[in-house]
Formats: structure tokens, C-alpha cells, sequence
């Protein structure tokens, strides 16, 4: 085989980032991918927020759809947010000791999320569909997105709860790329799945 | 608590390098002020703004800040805050974290409640 043939068929590199506010369900949507494409898991999930306080790779992940393969990296960051308050921790049962350590850490984890956003090839922005109104860090997201002329779809989540609202999230956001899923439970992945051998044709 | 509201023109801030606007506006958040910013922040200043605040919060007296960017749509009075001359249609209100709470952003209506 020629290395004209060999590059042609060699699957696409993409770094894939999971965007998004905290807890809106960025690692376990991550998880359902990672356990579709290579079997494995990305993170740890957990109702306490600013579970995902580090950026979580997983690399070598073998994605094929629709023709379109992929050699994706699924890049799980911590959720974005303008302020971390410890006795949001201690209400979930830490000890405040713990709590601010958890606060340090997500302090540290939230700067080095938006300074890995350059290395982002596509951006998948996670929102809580049952989660109104919409905080200002979502549309902060998709605006640096948008003037980074990075590929993103907006997914909002957690459309298997009865209190989602997918039409609030379209109309809040009527401009880009929606698709609903439910990471827990698989809806709408195929969807995503096509989406996102789409975007990933935008990378250079 | 009590918080002052700042409303800030456009000719207060236009002239600060990137940086320096971050600054300030942290520099008056951090001192119980909710500001109304005339020149609206774009999406990488609010992105800059959430940066720079993680590296001034102590979680006791400052654990942060929330800021919301509204389109103010085209029959909107600017001149009834800012004077005549008005030249921005999107503004940002910044606020500590504790000041300011989001009752209803429905319709392009926002309404906060200020906390005591």
C-alpha cells in the first residue's frame, strides 16, 4: 500500500471535549461512549458536584459510523462555573475539611478546563434539559466555541427525566446544532453518533 | 449584606487594555458591588472573567461571581441609564456570587431578586 493509500485509510485523530456546567452529566455521557467504542469507562460519576475536579482522557477509541471512521480521544473536563462555594460540598455530607479541598480542587480544575479548550478539536456542550433557566456559562462556552470556529453540538441531557424540556433548551439556544440525549439511558446516542463523524469532518 | 448597584458607561471602561477591565470589574464585585455594564463583555472577556475570579475566590468572604449578558433588542431605552449617545445593545451585569438570584429568564425577560 502507497502512504498516500496507508493515510487515506488511516482513521481520523479527533479530540472529542465534553463542555459543560457541573453536573450536567459530561462523564457519564463520556462513559456510554467510552463503553460503545472501546469498553472501557472515562470517569467517575457522582451526584456531589465538581465530582470530575481533572481533565480525564480516554485515548484509542475505535469509532466507526456510517463510513466515517474516527480515532477519537474522549477528553472529559470539569464542569465550568464562576464560583465555588465549600457548603455546597458539606450539603452532601463532607466534612468541611474535605469540602475545601474539594473546593481548591475544583477552583484549579475549572481554569485548566478553559485553558485546555484550544486543544479541542470538537466540543460536545452538555446542558441539564431539566435545569432552567440557563446559566450564562453555557452561552459563554458556545460563544468562545463559536469564535474559536471549533465544530460543537449542543446535547442537552437528561431527556428521559419527566421535568426535561428540549423545546426551552431550542428556543434558548436556536441558532446551533441540538441534540437531546439520554446518557443514562442511550436516547438519542445514534443521533449524536452521526453528528458527530459530521462535525468531525470540519477538522482539518 | 448590603450591595450597592454600579451602573458603568461605556466611556468608564473602553479605554482599559483587556486585562485591566477584568480587573476592575473584579476589583468593585469583590467590594459587595453589582455592576451594570453598559459596554457589554464578549464571550471570551466573560471566559477571562471566569479565570481570573477562580484565582481571587477565598471561599470565606469571596466565593465568586455571577454574571449574566443580555440583549437588550432594539426598542430598548438606553438613555434612560446611560444618557444619550448609547451605543451598545448587549450589556453584562456582574455580581458576588451571594448578591443576586435568578427568579425567571423567560421570553428575553430576566428578572434577579438581590439578596439581603
Amino acid at each position: 500500500m502507497s502512504w498516500r493509500l496507508w493515510l487515506k485509510s488511516k482513521p481520523k485523530s479527533i479530540n472529542l471535549g465534553f463542555y459543560g456546567e457541573v453536573n450536567a452529566g459530561k462523564t457519564t455521557l463520556a462513559n456510554k461512549i467510552g463503553r460503545d467504542w472501546a469498553d472501557q469507562e472515562v470517569g467517575i460519576v457522582s451526584e456531589i458536584p465538581h465530582e470530575t475536579r481533572n481533565i480525564q482522557k480516554l485515548e484509542k477509541v475505535n469509532f466507526a459510523t456510517r463510513g466515517t471512521k474516527l480515532d477519537l480521544t474522549l477528553i472529559d473536563m470539569p464542569g465550568i462555573a464562576s464560583s465555588v462555594n465549600p457548603s455546597d460540598f458539606i450539603k452532601h455530607g463532607l466534612s468541611a475539611s474535605e469540602a475545601m479541598e474539594r473546593a481548591k480542587e475544583a477552583t484549579r480544575g475549572i481554569v485548566e478546563a478553559i485553558k485546555y479548550l484550544e486543544n479541542v478539536d470538537v466540543a460536545l456542550v452538555i446542558i441539564d434539559a431539566t435545569r432552567t433557566p440557563f446559566d450564562q456559562v453555557n452561552f459563554t462556552i458556545l460563544g468562545n466555541l463559536e469564535h474559536q470556529k471549533k465544530p460543537f453540538i449542543l446535547v442537552p441531557n437528561k431527556i428521559d427525566l419527566p421535568e426535561s424540556n428540549v423545546r426551552i433548551v431550542r428556543d434558548a439556544f436556536e441558532n446551533y446544532t441540538v441534540i437531546p440525549v439520554s446518557a443514562l439511558q442511550g436516547d438519542g446516542i445514534e443521533a449524536l453518533y452521526d453528528k458527530i463523524a459530521e462535525m468531525a469532518k470540519r477538522v482539518r | 449584606m448590603k450591595y450597592r448597584v454600579d451602573f458603568i458607561p461605556f466611556s468608564e471602561v473602553h479605554d482599559l487594555a483587556p486585562d485591566e477591565k477584568i480587573r476592575y470589574i473584579l476589583s468593585k464585585v469583590m467590594r459587595n458591588t453589582i455592576l451594570v455594564l453598559e459596554s457589554g463583555l464578549t464571550h471570551s472577556e466573560e471566559l477571562n472573567l471566569i479565570e481570573k475570579t477562580m484565582g481571587k475566590i477565598d471561599y470565606d468572604d469571596f466565593i465568586g461571581v455571577k454574571l449574566f449578558s443580555f440583549d437588550a433588542g432594539d426598542d430598548f431605552k438606553w438613555t434612560k441609564l446611560f444618557g444619550k449617545g448609547s451605543k451598545n445593545k448587549i450589556f453584562t451585569i456582574v455580581a458576588p456570587n451571594e448578591a443576586v438570584s435568578v427568579t425567571k429568564d423567560e421570553r428575553g425577560i430576566l428578572s434577579i431578586r438581590i439578596n439581603d
